[in-house]
């Protein structure tokens, strides 16, 4: 079936609807949805989509743009060493960061049809540029939000860490209302320069009819630092593909994620720790914890490039089932052409432990509230990561809050 | 002819400069301790003695028995009749004692004969009981997860396997309790033989109450400062190193 | 450096050559429904297997090259320069001192005696397509054992084969299953009564002769409730100047409380491609072990599986991997859980050495509606030089809350302390290397019976001479 993505008379429609871009803006939407038109039909067999019930991340349903799509909101300033706007402001003030859209490649994990219709239809998203040796003690905050009404939204953000600065980045995904559906897809470019830092804390709250699709593709410089913190609470589906690239001697990249299913959500999950220059390190944990209906795929992989030499690269992938129809699929690979390597990864599916719970119902707790601080509990070595101590109290609260809602 | 003999070494690893003009010499039927605050270059010196090709030799000459051993491969040195028992001795994964002994032994043997089961596994069984160690351990893989105390054992035992002709004992008392030190002492001791030099090199002189030694020397910036009998051990278990410090600077 | 080249064809060279003509049937090359309709004509065979192979033979030509997730090298297999049956002919005019050099010196190493060397150099004894079976067959046969090729085994035992014959693994399961469903010959069908316990393995050797001769060998075992068989099969090749195909399928049936023991030491010649299926039915309490040794080849794909069907059934995958220079070692396992209360373990070992890839591809299902299953999987790359890879794909679907599964993987190198260590007691380099090997295998190597690891240790030492300097 045909989306109206497809027409275009629809993208034409579009175009004038943003005909306040300047035209190299214009030109990069074009090509991009020209890309997409073009684009060869789904596979059959494709094993980036292994396991996965793709058809469930279709537009079919979804298949027009928001009239009035809400903007992302930032809380936290531009100064003179930081540029902190939204995607709209920034291609007015700041066409010179926005210039890299057309070499940015996304994760390229599956998803070319939301990475190409994220570059031709963005009406949201921010950029957030730290300038060198810049520290800035205060969080970055974005609340984005998904459409309602059977809508689509697409936007895309870049951060840009300059060499030695340090920030902290907290984006929240919400849906505009709880009861209808929308589509969010979001596209992240980031890139952490030379001895850079970088925090960020992801936590999608989406209501549980709508489709969130998170692309991000991470580069890491010399000595660079980025640690990902990514809470997935809401939504009836979510598609996250994130690639770290360490192009930069001994870059460092974790990459941490939760994620609680319960009723009919689905988690699907791609990830490469791709090692291109040595001495990198990255730690990369997926931990899922699934109720009644849920389903959960964890793909990673861990790709070590031949002059990648003392390369430290963890992967692990953690399944706690709670139900007897929760489901976890889990593709742990490793491609390793450096031999002077420490690599491993690990993935195991368990039930709840019988003999934690016996003790906590035997000491009057019940059986739901017990199940919730095992689930707690299992989740607490991702939450613990988080830098700041009142934020690590924060996300416990998140996740309590979406225990039995 | 007979003796280790070391000349004027100097050493390196990387940029440092580890041992300059080191000179040594260690007749066989003789037991030396070469003591010194840690960063002397103790250990630099045995392995470079060992081959180990991290350390580059800048200068200098170390003959056994009148070959030169400087530009050998580990291996070559190790055949020659030179055994170093490792401050750290290495885990090598699911190769058990009995196999990597065998491998050694054979090592050592002209091409196409083979080691003689019976006589090899009898004679690992006597050096064993000799060192309180249980026949069982010989199946357990190279000095995985053993203790400091079996690690060292298993050190002496290998060395007693092979028959060296030299042998650098380096560090060998750290990790080891008093009971463990006593046993591993013995073995050492027993090693002892007309035929046969050993070195001893220590932090602590607690060591050389068990072994007692024939000469002491003290390292310090990369070479010898002073040597002496058995009591010099004595005199620097009792003042500690800083003494030979001040008088090598004054000097 | 050896680089895997394309298949080329008619480079007489004739130094290695077999004169095919001197075979007594001979398919010709290239695969066609007239070869197929040969194969089986030759045979006298009945219509229904007829049947069976010219449906598979429409499937392989139906289906794709998997090449969606694996080697694109398979695209280098040309399918028309493939003979696809050869048969006991006169014995080949081949003669010791055309034997290569190198094979002469891995025998001589080896220390296989010299009537045996002429046999696995197939200068004696030929068995191309019709597999030759020892005298133990009528020992067995007072037990009621049935130990025939599969020509036999369909043509006398209908009533015994014909249920399980390509029920374990159909036709269609994938491109070289419905190959050799269309043109197998050879291997070996085994029955053993229910409660019929083997002291002894069963073994045959299956061995390649002729160049561009395929090699398509069918293995059907049935092992009757409650009795015990361990099969052995060591597979090698002699060196030729082109690339030849060999692609087995083996089939294994445990009913209730059956075990069976499938060991494979292979060390094919590096321009063999190596694409078996194989896998076992589990009834209720019934044990399947799959122990396998790959060595050689120029690309292997191989990933022995049990599906366990009955309660408190267990499968087991036990595997070792060298991939040397040119080589690729794309080895697993599957485990598909389908009654309550089954375990399966796996543990994989591999070693690329030179620029050898090494690939562990595994599958493991639990379905929702069972409980008590478990799974344990662990596999291991030791990477030898800087040019060495090694991967792993695994696949790990679990549903339900009263199942576990847990999955492992790590990849590590020799370190040079290690090595320093080694030599200081007076090994040199390669030993040491080969010593680290055999040490790093050592734990699966002590499951293989004693005169295959013996046999194996000394593999080892093989392929790790050259890897370093």
């Amino acid at each position: 079936m045909k989306t109206s993505f497809e027409s275009s008379d629809f993208f034409q429609a579009f175009s004038e609807k943003r005909s306040w871009e300047p035209g190299w803006m214009a030109d990069f939407r074009k090509d991009s949805w020209n890309r997409f038109a073009t684009l060869p039909k789904t596979k059959i067999k494709d094993e980036k989509w292994r396991f996965s019930p793709r058809t469930r991340f279709g537009y079919n349903d979804c298949d027009q743009l928001t009239d009035s799509p809400k903007p992302t909101t930032l809380e936290g300033k531009s100064s003179k060493n930081v540029i902190f706007e939204s995607f709209d402001q920034a291609i007015l003030d700041h066409p010179k960061l926005l210039s890299i859209l057309p070499s940015c490649t996304g994760p390229k994990l599956g998803s070319d049809e939301t990475f190409l219709l994220g570059s031709s239809f963005s009406e949201s998203g921010f950029i957030l540029k730290a300038k060198e040796e810049h520290k800035e003690e205060e969080a970055f905050i974005c609340r984005h939000f998904a459409p309602n009404q059977n809508r689509s939204l697409f936007q895309q953000s870049i951060v840009s860490i300059d060499p030695f600065a340090e920030v902290t980045l907290i984006e929240y995904f919400d849906s505009e209302d709880q009861s209808s559906t929308g589509i969010l897809s979001n596209l992240s470019h980031i890139q952490v320069g030379e001895g850079a830092k970088l925090n960020r804390i992801v936590v999608q709250r989406l209501n549980n009819h709508s489709t969130f699709n998170h692309l991000e593709k991470i580069e890491l410089g010399r000595n660079a630092q980025f640690t990902n913190i990514s809470l997935q609470l809401g939504s009836a589906q979510t598609r996250v593909e994130s690639r770290g690239d360490i192009i930069g001697d001994a870059g460092e990249f974790n990459n941490y994620s939760l994620s609680l299913g319960r009723n009919n959500q689905l988690f699907d999950q791609r990830t490469i720790q791709h090692h291109i220059a040595p001495h990198g390190k990255s730690n990369l944990l997926f931990k899922n914890a699934l109720l009644e209906n849920s389903k959960a795929i964890f793909s990673g992989l861990i790709k070590v490039d031949p002059k990648a030499q003392n390369t430290d690269s963890f992967q692990t992938n953690r399944n706690l089932l709670l139900s007897k129809e929760a489901e976890a699929s889990s593709l742990p690979g490793l491609e390793i052409l450096a031999n002077e390597v420490k690599c491993s990864h690990g993935a195991t599916t368990s039930k709840i432990d019988e003999q934690e719970l016996f003790y906590l119902q035997s000491r009057g707790i019940p059986k739901s509230t017990a199940e919730k601080l095992i689930v707690l509990g299992f989740f607490e070595d991702i939450i613990g990561q988080t830098p700041n101590p009142d934020l690590v109290e924060s996300l416990r609260d998140e996740v309590s809050k979406f225990f039995h809602t | 002819m007979s003796t280790l003999q070391i000349d004027n070494l100097s050493a390196s690893v990387g940029k440092e400069q580890i041992l300059n003009n080191l000179n040594f010499t260690l007749p066989k039927g003789e037991v030396h301790a070469i003591m010194g605050p840690n960063g002397s270059g103790k250990s630099t010196l045995s392995k470079v003695l060992a081959g180990h090709p991290d350390y580059q030799v800048t200068g200098g000459n170390a003959c056994m028995d009148g070959t030169e051993l400087l530009g050998l491969n580990p291996d070559e040195i190790a055949r020659l009749g030179l055994f170093l028992a490792f401050q750290y001795p290495v885990e090598v994964p699911g190769v058990s004692i009995a196999n990597f002994i065998r491998a050694a032994v054979k090592s050592r043997l002209p091409e196409g004969e083979s080691i003689k089961a019976v006589e090899f596994y009898k004679e690992l069984y006597l050096k064993m009981d000799d060192l309180g160690m249980d026949r069982s351990f010989t199946s357990r893989s190279m000095n995985e997860g053993f203790s400091g105390g079996e690690k060292k054992r298993c050190e002496i035992l290998q060395m007693s396997m092979l028959n060296p002709k030299y042998c650098i004992l380096d560090e060998t008392d750290s990790g080891l309790d008093i009971d463990a030190l006593r046993v591993v002492s013995e073995g050492i001791n027993q090693m002892k033989n007309p035929d046969r030099g050993i070195l001893v090199i220590t932090h602590y002189q607690r060591l050389l109450d068990y072994i007692v030694p024939d000469k002491v020397h003290v390292m310090w910036e990369g070479r010898i400062v002073r040597s002496g009998d058995k009591t010099l051990a004595l005199e620097l278990e009792d003042k500690g190193y800083d003494w030979i410090k001040e008088e090598v600077a004054a000097a | 450096m050896i680089k895997p080249s394309n298949i080329e064809i008619d480079r007489e060279k004739g130094n290695f050559h077999y004169p095919t003509s001197k075979y007594a049937f001979d398919a010709g090359v290239g695969l066609s429904e007239d070869v197929v309709k040969y194969i089986s004509g030759v045979k006298n065979e009945k219509d229904w297997i007829l049947d069976f192979r010219l449906k598979a033979h429409s499937i392989f030509e139906k289906k794709p090259m998997p090449t969606h997730w694996a080697s694109k090298d398979l695209e280098n297999i040309d399918f028309d320069v493939i003979r696809y049956y050869l048969a006991q002919g006169q014995q080949p005019s081949r003669t010791w001192d055309e034997v290569p050099d190198d094979i002469k010196n891995t025998f001589e190493r080896l220390g296989i005696p010299e009537q045996e060397r002429k046999f696995l150099a197939g200068v004696e004894a030929q068995f191309d397509s019709e597999a030759a079976y020892s005298r133990m067959k009528e020992d067995l046969e007072k037990e009621g054992v049935i130990f025939v090729g599969s020509t036999e085994g369909l043509r006398d035992y209908p009533e015994i084969f014909k249920k399980w014959f390509g029920k374990v693994i159909p036709s269609s399961d994938n491109k070289f299953s419905a190959l050799n469903s269309a043109v197998f010959s050879g291997g070996s069908f085994i029955y053993v009564p229910p409660g019929v316990k083997l002291a002894q393995p069963l073994q045959a050797y299956f061995r390649i002769n002729a160049e561009n001769f395929g090699q398509f060998e069918r293995t059907l075992i049935i092992a009757d409730e409650g009795s015990e068989i361990t099969y052995m099969e060591g597979c090698t090749a002699p060196k030729f100047e082109t690339s030849t195909l060999h692609s087995a399928v083996v089939e294994l049936v445990a009913l209730k409380g059956a075990k069976i023991q499938y060991i494979t030491v292979q060390n094919w010649s590096n321009n063999v491609f190596n694409l078996v299926t194989k896998r076992a039915m589990a009834e209720e309490e019934a044990e399947v072990r799959w122990i396998d040794c790959n060595i050689g080849s120029r690309l292997t794909m191989k990933y022995p599986g049990v599906i366990l069907r009955g309660r408190k059934a267990r499968g087991e995958v036990l595997s070792i991997a060298l991939a040397n220079d040119g080589q690729h070692q794309d080895t697993g396992a599957k485990m598909v859980h389908a009654a309550s209360e089954t375990t399966s373990n796996v543990i994989a070992k591999s070693v690329s050495i030179g620029e050898g890839r090494s690939s562990y591809r595994g599958l493991v299902q639990i379905p929702g509606h069972l409980e008590h299953c478990k799974n344990n999987t662990e596999c291991d790359a030791l990477l030898i030089n800087s040019d060495s890879q090694t991967d792993t794909y695994p696949a790990i679907a679990i549903q339900g809350s009263e199942n576990s599964v847990q999955h492992e993987a790590s990849v590590s190198k020799v370190s040079a302390e290690q090595i320093f260590y080694m030599q200081q007691r007076g090994l040199n380099q390669a030993e040491a290397m080969s010593l680290y090997v055999n040490g790093f295998v050592n734990d699966l190597i002590r499951e293989f019976p004693m005169e295959y690891s013996v046999e194996l240790k000394r593999l080892i030492d093989l392929e790790m001479e050259g890897s370093v300097g």
